[in-house]
């Protein structure tokens, strides 16, 4: 089996903590909790480290093992798949949401007119071919870019410095409407449980968890500084600026001079976005073959672009739905996926672990 | 053939890739360039007039020449909304607009009697004006200024932006872009600043300098802190005439048309003096001249460009004089505190000044007065005249219940407890300027 090494897994993981949280949402999270958001932000962070922990738990116990099979030997196949189809469902909606997000961006600065059908027919030729090679390619891929990636980020983060920005106020906002920012968007979360679907192609050495979370604080540390950055660039206006990354490039009047830097902002964030669809594609197709055996990944990525198209452009329609949706239907099936599977998985998968060793010891 | 059968199925990659330039390599090449489908507009007026919108768009024509000047031209619509005043200009002008490069917005002070955000909102929501561009507003239309920023360009070589980046820098305690303005709007005191360029018609001189049709540059001034430019503006009644007709204008100042039309039109200037209207509720509700912002900017760590002048002062050998001083260093820092429920807000000022000048009424001057030492008396006039400054700004600020000096902002941060609960104790909480307690406490000295 191809297997990725504990750097390629971390790098997955910090591409996937920026997911759906460097352009819209600090602007939408702050309509809702100010600059307190980061409250909010630093509390679902603090219980992602803990899936990332139960992660690393699970993974220990079960080495070779990929979640349907941890999960059969426990519950039975049917309980097994209908998780890995709550999954399945999760990275559809997720690549949706994370494509609107994409889209949003990339109208609003750089075609101004509706462009869908070009978007689609541009980007996921690349994806697909991206999930079919492999998840060790897209690994190698993403081990390649990961650099490019940070400077970019790094690069729109420090030129913010230069524009006067001071402190956001905090302690504006109530812990109800703090809590409220936070279950809200929780869907834009729990991005890196596709960990989970890929656990028996990732191949760890003993302690080479401090790796992966490495990146994840790297990752975590980044989407925090934009955060705070933006809000103490944009203050109460932050709510107008539905790009926070490339927002923190727009200068005030006295730098229109030295012109548009908005190319730097604009290639790391379709890099990134475009790595975080192949991530999220090649979780569905994970799932999907999980839960029908019979079927090939090439199956997989097909019956993906049928949904994907069917599901977008025909029923959704609209980019902005899109995010109404995440934000009303789905963040109920989110705290479904993000918080109660797993929990559930490191339940089975401790229980399952202690049951072996009490047979061990018998 | 059967072998590129044969590489097709082992790489279906390229059939796709193949698909893709088969169906996007003839849409790309015979489809028209993007310059004839949408205009780039470099500067966006907005007028209102009566109960009509007119927008007018400053766009930058593509055309090849071996001189480096760029052709602009200004392109006017009317409406009852500003959408339909931007739809309006669009179909005269045969293409969509661009705005991601627009750099400058204007508005007329009609524009100003009402809340000028809800004017703005469409131009900010739905066709994407940037929030850097800078926001001034003007006395006469903004469609005139817009018209005769082209001969600024071409006179002095100076964007209409530039001049205002430079009062940004130089005059004002902050920037006055579109950004600027929203953060003061929706700000806890609903406050803002925003530039004021003056444009002068004067149909006197008209008559003399249309024939020749020639752009003079430097006016000859009203004021010594006043920069101008003038120059015929060609076109400009050609246009009041197309628009009244069509609700709609094209016009340039390039076009031979119009410039034989000159010698109907009136001389334009633009007159910067370094004015600033101060907006509540996004409604002009006072003009800012130079020194009543110097003293805003007192409070302010940041540079600019600010000279005091006292009268009367006696030198050694007896004699009155006037002198200037301009001041080269500041230190600042603000304090804010509650002393007996009462805000005090503290600013420790400390200025390094230096002699500019010295007005001896008509006498000569015998002495060296390049390094004039800050005498107690001198220290004593600057003081008093900064004082006074202060307390005519902070009158206008306090009658218009607008906190553009971020004084909500620093109780909120350092006393927000004690502050609220004051807030709270007023009956017109918008008016808590007039309990604030202010101290300046001033050190001057001598620059170096």
């Amino acid at each position: 089996m191809k297997s990725i090494s504990a750097r390629q897994t971390g790098i997955i993981v910090f591409l996937t903590i920026l997911a759906n949280k460097i352009l819209v949402l600090p602007s939408v999270m702050y309509e809702k909790s100010k600059a307190d958001s980061i409250f909010a932000l630093i509390a679902i962070f603090s219980f992602e480290l803990l899936v990332l922990t139960i992660f690393l738990q699970v993974k220990k116990a079960h080495p070779d093992q990929n979640l349907k099979e941890i999960l059969k030997q426990k519950v039975g196949v049917v309980v097994a798949k209908i998780v890995i189809f709550a999954f399945l469902i999760f990275f559809l909606f997720k690549t949706m949401l994370t494509y609107s997000v994409l889209y949003i961006y990339l109208k609003d600065l750089v075609y101004q007119d509706e462009f869908g059908f070009l978007a689609l027919v541009c980007l996921f030729p690349v994806v697909n071919h991206a999930v079919v090679c492999g998840l060790r390619a897209m690994g190698r891929t993403f081990e390649l870019f990961y650099y490019i990636v940070l400077v970019g980020v790094l690069f729109c983060l420090g030129i913010a410095f230069f524009t006067d920005i001071s402190m956001p106020n905090f302690f504006v906002a109530s812990p109800t409407e703090i809590l409220n920012s936070g279950f809200t968007h929780i869907f834009a979360f729990g991005d890196y449980l596709a960990l989970f679907l890929f656990i028996d192609k990732i191949k760890l050495r003993k302690g080479e968890g401090k790796k992966i979370f490495f990146f994840a604080f790297v990752g975590i540390f980044l989407v925090l500084s934009i955060f705070v950055v933006f809000y103490s660039k944009y203050q109460v206006t932050a709510f107008m600026h539905n790009n926070a990354l490339a927002d923190l490039l727009i200068f005030s009047v006295q730098f229109n001079a030295i012109g548009r830097l908005d190319i730097i902002a604009m290639l790391t964030i379709m890099t990134l976005g475009l790595f975080q669809l192949e991530i999220f594609q090649a979780a569905f197709c994970e799932s999907f073959v999980q839960v029908f055996e019979k079927l090939s990944i090439k199956y997989a990525v097909a019956v993906f672009d049928i949904l994907f198209f069917v599901i977008y452009l025909v029923i959704i329609k609209k980019y902005e739905i899109m995010l109404s949706f995440a934000t009303d239907y789905l963040i109920y099936f989110a705290i479904l996926t993000n918080v109660i599977l797993p929990i559930l998985i490191y339940a089975l998968a401790h229980k399952h672990k202690k049951e072996l060793s009490n047979e061990k010891s018998d | 053939m059967k072998k590129v059968i044969d590489a097709i199925k082992k790489y279906p990659f390229i059939l796709i890739f193949v698909l893709i330039l088969v169906v996007f390599t003839p849409y790309s090449l015979f489809s028209p360039g993007e310059s004839r489908k949408r205009a780039v507009v470099i500067a966006i007026g907005l007028d209102k007039i009566e109960n009509e919108y007119e927008i007018s768009f400053l766009t930058f024509i593509p055309s090849p020449n071996q001189e480096f000047q760029q052709s602009n031209s200004v392109v006017s619509g009317k409406g009852s909304s500003v959408s339909e005043a931007v739809l309006d200009a669009q179909l005269t002008l045969g293409k969509d607009i661009g705005l991601s490069h627009a750099k400058t917005t204007v508005v007329n002070e009609r524009m100003l009697e009402e809340d000028v955000s809800s004017s703005l909102d469409y131009l900010m929501r739905v066709v994407s004006l940037p929030e850097n561009t800078v926001f001034i507003c003007t006395n006469t239309t903004a469609k005139e200024l817009l018209m005769a920023t082209d001969s600024l360009e071409q006179n002095l070589g100076l964007k209409l932006d530039q001049l205002v980046s430079y009062n940004a820098n130089e005059v004002y305690i902050t920037d006055t872009s579109l950004e600027a303005f929203y953060k003061g709007y929706y700000s806890p005191t609903k406050s803002s600043l925003i530039g004021y360029i003056e444009h002068i018609k004067d149909s006197t001189q008209s008559e003399q300098a249309a024939p020749q049709n020639q752009s003079s540059s430097q006016g000859s001034g009203d004021s010594q802190k006043s920069s101008q430019t003038s120059s015929s503006q060609d076109g400009q009644q050609g246009v009041s005439d197309s628009s009244e007709q069509n609700s709609s204008a094209v016009s340039s100042g390039q076009s031979e048309n119009e410039k034989q039309r000159g010698s109907l039109q009136g001389q334009s200037q633009i007159l910067n003096k370094g004015d600033a209207v101060l907006l509540r509720d996004g409604q002009k509700v006072a003009l800012l001249d130079v020194d009543n912002l110097n003293s805003i900017n007192l409070l302010s760590n940041k540079r600019s460009l600010d000279s005091i002048t006292i009268t009367d002062v006696e030198t050694e050998d007896g004699k009155k004089v006037d002198m200037t001083f301009m001041v080269k260093n500041k230190i600042v820092s603000v304090k804010t505190d509650f002393q007996n429920n009462i805000p005090l807000f503290v600013a420790n000022i400390n200025l390094g000044v230096q002699q500019s000048e010295i007005d001896t009424k008509a006498q000569k001057v015998k002495q060296n007065v390049q390094n004039t030492q800050i005498t107690e008396e001198i220290a004593q006039k600057l003081e008093q005249k900064i004082k006074a400054e202060f307390a005519k700004v902070l009158q206008i600020l306090r009658e218009n219940k607008a906190d553009v000096i971020g004084v909500y902002d620093s109780f909120f941060t350092h006393n927000r407890k004690e502050f609220l609960k004051f807030l709270s104790s007023l009956d017109d909480s918008e008016s808590f300027l007039n309990d604030v307690v202010f101290m300046l406490n001033l050190k001057i000295q001598q620059d170096g």
